[in-house]
């Protein structure tokens, strides 16, 4: 038990790497879809769209609120230090979820769906930029002293985290637009298809970017994710990525039904591994190590227990969730709410 | 001003921006989702369609409630890491019961409102029967949860402060704290009351209208059977949880009513319905007693000590003024709930309240429309007294709310605070204008028909 006590703050590290993976890719194609919404033709594709993610939604978002209960149990420290010194970006992302998600509840009972829809599209967008600038303000690093933030309230406004926030989005879009060229059929899975590979090609040249600023930063002497201890794993990763992305690019261009989505997944996929990889076993950048942000050893068995008990029963309902909802979504689709 | 309006006091009042809107819809998703679940239970067991179409008509409702319910609790939970870091730092228990929540509880709900709302014709009826009924029980685990952790700020037990933070002792004691048990009832009873009379509200408005009349007679009847029973429940909780209150947070019993000295040996002490405390001067201005009545209530002694505030130091005192008044609000809609649920037992039983002579108990209605927003203002009030009694403490007689918050720019707080107003206000009237037109359009005839086919293959 004592040996399995001293894994338990790795045990919430690789535990969180999950939940922020399964939230960018649950909630990343609704967010995605919402800001290529922007783009709908007309307001009966916005209905397509809205309608196919209708009911799952809130657990897509739920994912978020799991993740933050978790790193709040399990590494109180990271929680208060993170959510102080990311502030402003949190209440943006917080706003732009709020006019997301109550659009899509609002948009089939109101006269002004076309209002919905474009508090759909722009709260989608305020929130994956801000998400963003979230993770790339807490990947610029951190001062941390007895526990609390010790930076100014602006440093996660950087060139490094508009990078991610930019990148990022793109991301979201490649997810949201795969995700819709699986739920639809004709024109707007065309177009869907067309954006994907845009996209696709946008995620390469910010990662690009991203990597550059990262070894300049490091030819400089300063910080970046490469100067840390495991930060040579982000070029580990990066053959896997190639070859994942030459493979979207392949299945993208074969208009095949399910597989871009998949291909998509799997690029976050190893996103995320190769960044908990390089991060490991830092909590917050530069210094503050998920041993000394871990809350007492009590807590985190009580944690774990909930945790090894729930996760794989929260994991079996979602996917029946998913199942029950599985197939295309058309524009005759009448809401399930409204109809018989 | 300056001083007043700092970066703690913009913080605390965002979180009671946030928290006040917020438990206006969880209330009614807890309670309402209960109602679905009860509604499609009888569907299920007599075939009857009125059943099903309840199920229908209050699943859309739910549904724009949920939505908004969601949006708003997200900033309450972040809120402890934004705003409050030092208290996150400190009370490792109080996040693992958050993170414990969002576990158990959250998904639960979130997983199956989909199926529940949008599956009818996807999921066997018993299935779907089973999607609610976890809806209900999530969205129940979270009260459990939340009251757990909050009953531990009000009443803290197994704990002790170690180099500055709360090191857990026990799970037991820390979990069944004092306060636990009837804060918890005290809530879920609450959410249960204020959503039963929504729907009796909602419900009276139609029969007055003489819409739907049969349809909406039903969920009246099921509504007042649940009033007759929870009302007088929920004030007999109310009465104890006060004596807890008493016991172990005699600073805000005092706030709560205003209760400045000790009664000497041998006097009662006076419960005060009105007044005007003068909290720089600790003595009430003027005030309207009922003698020995505090005294009475609180230890069932017409002469017992009942502990004033005066007792204790002033750097302790909650503000007097609030929760001596938001208390009342409470207690005043609770006695009213009570006295609502006689008179409908009384027009019951003399048999009033058939669908055919329903419509004529047009005193009844009008009464039960009004208890639809005094439900909603006891339940705000409530929360008032809870909270900001409770001060100056986060976790009472251990970590001060002073020394608990982020010290963040107060322009920034104020900016945020004015933002998260006009988004919530403006979300809220969305809110109020929708429920209203899909209250407008009434049910609707093709939906509330249950799917024959399925329920034959049943």
């Amino acid at each position: 038990m004592q040996t399995l006590q001293t894994y338990l703050p790795d045990f919430f590290f690789l535990t969180l790497g999950v939940l922020l993976l399964l939230y960018m890719v649950t909630d990343g194609y609704n967010l995605g879809l919402g800001i290529f919404s922007l783009r709908a033709r007309r307001e009966e594709e916005r209905g397509v769209m809205i309608h196919s993610i209708a009911s799952t939604w809130h657990a897509s978002q739920t994912w978020l609120v799991i993740l933050g209960g978790v790193l709040f149990g399990s590494f109180p420290v990271v929680y208060g230090v993170a959510m102080s010194a990311l502030y402003i970006p949190v209440m943006l992302m917080l706003a732009g979820l709020a006019f997301r998600g109550v659009a899509i509840e609002f948009y089939d009972e109101s006269p002004n769906r076309g209002r919905w829809g474009l508090a759909f599209g722009l709260g989608s967008l305020v929130a994956t930029i801000s998400q963003g600038f979230i993770l790339g303000g807490l990947l610029s690093g951190m001062p941390v002293v007895n526990g609390l933030f010790a930076g100014g309230y602006g440093d996660w406004l950087n060139p490094f985290s508009a990078l991610i926030a930019v990148g990022g989005a793109a991301g979201f879009v490649l997810l949201g637009t795969t995700y819709l060229a699986m739920k639809t059929e004709g024109p707007l899975r065309e177009r869907s298809i067309k954006a994907a590979v845009m996209a696709a090609w946008a995620v390469l040249a910010g990662l690009s970017l991203i990597l550059l600023w990262m070894s300049l930063q490091r030819y400089e002497g300063r910080y970046s994710l490469l100067s840390l201890r495991q930060g040579h794993y982000i070029y580990l990763t990066m053959p896997i990525f190639l070859f994942e992305f030459a493979m979207l690019l392949r299945s993208l261009k074969k208009a095949e039904q399910d597989k871009p989505f998949q291909w998509s997944v799997l690029l976050f996929l190893t996103l995320v591994v190769g960044l908990a990889a390089a991060l490991y076993p830092t909590a917050i950048p530069p210094a503050l190590t998920i041993f000394d942000a871990a809350a007492p050893a009590r807590s985190l068995w009580f944690l774990f227990v909930v945790s090894v008990v729930l996760l794989p029963v929260m994991l079996a309902y979602n996917a029946w969730q998913y199942l029950v909802f599985r197939g295309k979504v058309t524009e005759g689709y009448q809401s399930e709410k409204a109809q018989n | 001003m300056d001083t007043f309006l700092d970066s703690v006091m913009l913080s605390r009042l965002q979180f009671a921006a946030m928290a006040m809107v917020h438990i206006s819809f969880a209330v009614i998703t807890i309670g309402l989702a209960l109602f679905i679940a009860v509604m499609e239970g009888l569907w299920l067991k007599t075939k009857d369609p009125v059943y099903y179409g309840h199920a229908r008509f209050w699943s859309r409702l739910l549904l724009l409630n949920f939505g908004i319910g969601v949006v708003t609790g997200l900033p309450l939970e972040f809120s402890f890491g934004n705003n409050w870091a030092p208290f996150a730092a400190k009370s490792a228990f109080f996040g693992e019961i958050l993170g414990t929540e969002t576990l158990s509880a959250f998904m639960l709900e979130a997983g199956f409102l989909g199926i529940m709302v949008f599956g009818w014709n996807r999921v066997p009826p018993k299935l779907h029967f089973f999607a609610t009924c976890m809806v209900v029980v999530g969205s129940s685990l979270s009260v459990f949860w939340i009251m757990v952790a909050n009953s531990w700020m009000q009443t803290p037990a197994g704990v002790v402060m170690q180099d500055g933070r709360l090191i857990l002792t026990s799970y037991r004691e820390a979990i069944f704290n004092p306060d636990m048990i009837f804060a918890v009832l005290h809530m879920y009873v609450a959410c249960l009351e204020t959503s039963l009379f929504v729907i009796g509200a909602i419900s009276a408005w139609y029969v007055l209208r003489r819409r739907h009349v049969e349809f909406f007679a039903r969920s009246f009847q099921v509504a007042l059977i649940a009033a007759i029973v929870i009302a007088p429940l929920q004030a007999l909780i109310g009465d104890e949880t006060g004596r807890h209150v008493a016991r172990h947070q005699p600073t805000k019993l005092a706030a709560m009513e205003a209760h400045w000295d000790t009664n000497p040996p041998g006097e009662g002490a006076a419960w005060i319905i009105a007044g005007l405390p003068d909290e720089v001067n600790q003595k009430n201005v003027w005030a309207v007693e009922v003698p020995y009545v505090l005294s009475l209530l609180l230890t069932h002694s017409p002469t017992g000590e009942v502990k004033g505030l005066k007792d204790f130091p002033k750097d302790v005192h909650p503000p007097v003024l609030i929760t001596f008044y938001t208390f009342r609000v409470m207690v005043i809609a609770g006695f009213a709930f009570v006295g609502l649920a006689l008179w409908t037992l009384w027009r019951w039983k003399k048999g009033a309240l058939t669908a055919e002579r329903l419509p004529g108990e047009k005193w009844l209605l009008w009464a039960w429309m009004a208890a639809g927003p005094l439900a909603w203002a006891a339940v705000e009030g409530g929360w008032v007294t809870r909270e900001v009694g409770r001060q100056p403490w986060i976790v009472y007689n251990l970590v001060r709310t002073g020394e608990s918050a982020t010290a963040l720019p107060a322009g920034v707080v104020a900016v945020s605070l004015a933002g998260y107003l006009v988004i919530a206000g403006l979300l809220a009237a969305a809110f109020l204008a929708l429920a209203g037109r899909v209250l407008a359009h009434g049910p609707d005839a093709a939906m509330m028909a249950p799917p024959q086919a399925k329920t034959q293959a049943d």
